[in-house]
């Protein structure tokens, strides 16, 4: 194999590259681009908080409240605590850490986005059911609750719900299996 | 643009040819990784102190973006490109010695992350206590290790 490997070096030509500052600069002005696409998200959840709160008043009832401040308490911290730990993952020091420790931090950040998403992923369903409620409530000024909705149209409701849940869980686990290969790679290199 | 920058990334661009090659499988992803080693290096080449070997700093480096590299593709993905950067093999006119390379690369894509790392450090003539230098782990630790990956190696090849 080291006969290959250095028959490789002697024998293989490679095209002679050029590099100039200004494309470098360039490619570091991009990336930094990037970061502004995924600030959206976040200024999308902080406007959606702070519709949900002037227009609190509104709800009336002590359940409506609840949901409203579940769903405010949720678009305040999830999105910056994701942002946050994807912002760690993408500044590692690779120049001073050696490639361990690069793989402990991408493995710690990669844990906390984990535990995040699952909170994501068990919390969506009910949090799509109190935004369903809060809009009712803020665009037609109707409690849903109280609404007269007929039987099967609940059942249905509650299977959607159910169903959303399952899927949820399923697509967790899936992407649940990705994850522990970074983790058996660390537990192994003891 | 320092003319040591250029000329010291000159002097190490076939490893990190070869390093892209054990990382990424396809031509687009070889040029994206060698684009950001190359960016990583450039951003980060004021800061080497000189306590170790330059050489040693580039395969730090070069190996931990590597590392970061794949393992946020997925998240991440960046479609962007360095315009001036290029990355092209020439054709290898001995088909055997490239068949060879080929078969040389197909057994060491099959080791896990560290390994193929540790592998790549071995192949490239670096000392033991370099490969633990670099790799963060102890010099019997990659000792170990390399036995370990030999055993692995020779099992593949013999099958």
């Amino acid at each position: 194999m080291k006969n290959v490997w250095s028959n490789m070096e002697e024998r293989t030509k490679i095209t002679p590259f050029q590099i100039s500052e200004s494309s470098l600069l360039e490619f570091n002005k991009k990336t930094n681009v990037f970061k502004i696409g995924e600030v959206i998200g976040l200024v999308i959840a902080y406007a959606l908080v702070g519709f949900v709160l002037y227009k609190f008043n509104n709800l009336d009832d002590w359940y409506l409240r609840l949901c409203g401040c579940v769903l405010v308490i949720y678009l305040l911290i999830m999105p910056i605590y994701t942002l946050f730990e994807t912002w760690k993952m993408k500044h590692i020091d690779i120049v001073k850490s050696n490639c361990k420790n690069v793989l402990e931090q991408i493995y710690t950040a990669k844990n906390n986005l984990k535990k995040a998403e699952k909170i994501s992923f068990i919390a969506s369903p009910f949090l799509f059911l109190a935004s369903i409620v809060i809009l009712t409530k803020f665009f037609t000024d109707k409690n849903i609750f109280t609404l007269n909705i007929q039987l099967p149209i609940v059942f249905l409701i509650g299977v959607a719900f159910l169903g959303a849940i399952v899927f949820n869980i399923w697509a967790f686990k899936k992407r649940d299996k990705e994850f522990k290969s970074v983790k058996q790679l660390l537990e192994d290199k003891n | 643009m320092s003319y040591d920058f250029l000329d010291t990334i000159k002097e190490n661009e076939r490893a990190i040819f070869k390093l892209v090659r054990i990382y990424a499988d396809q031509y687009d992803d070889q040029k994206d990784l060698y684009q950001e080693i190359i960016y990583q290096l450039w951003k980060s080449f004021n800061s080497f102190q000189g306590n170790s070997k330059i050489s040693t700093w580039i395969y730090k480096v070069a190996l931990n973006t590597s590392l970061t590299h794949i393992n946020l593709k997925n998240k991440h993905s960046k479609t962007i490109s360095i315009q001036d950067i290029g990355l092209q093999f020439e054709e290898n006119n001995d088909t055997q010695l490239e068949e060879k390379i080929t078969e040389m690369y197909q057994y060491i894509k099959q080791l896990n992350e560290i390994d193929k790392a540790i592998v790549f450090l071995f192949l490239e003539g670096k000392s033991y206590d370099e490969i633990a230098d670099i790799m963060g782990f102890t010099t019997t630790n990659i000792g170990t290790r390399l036995n370990r990956i030999k055993i692995k190696l020779k099992n593949q090849i013999a099958k």
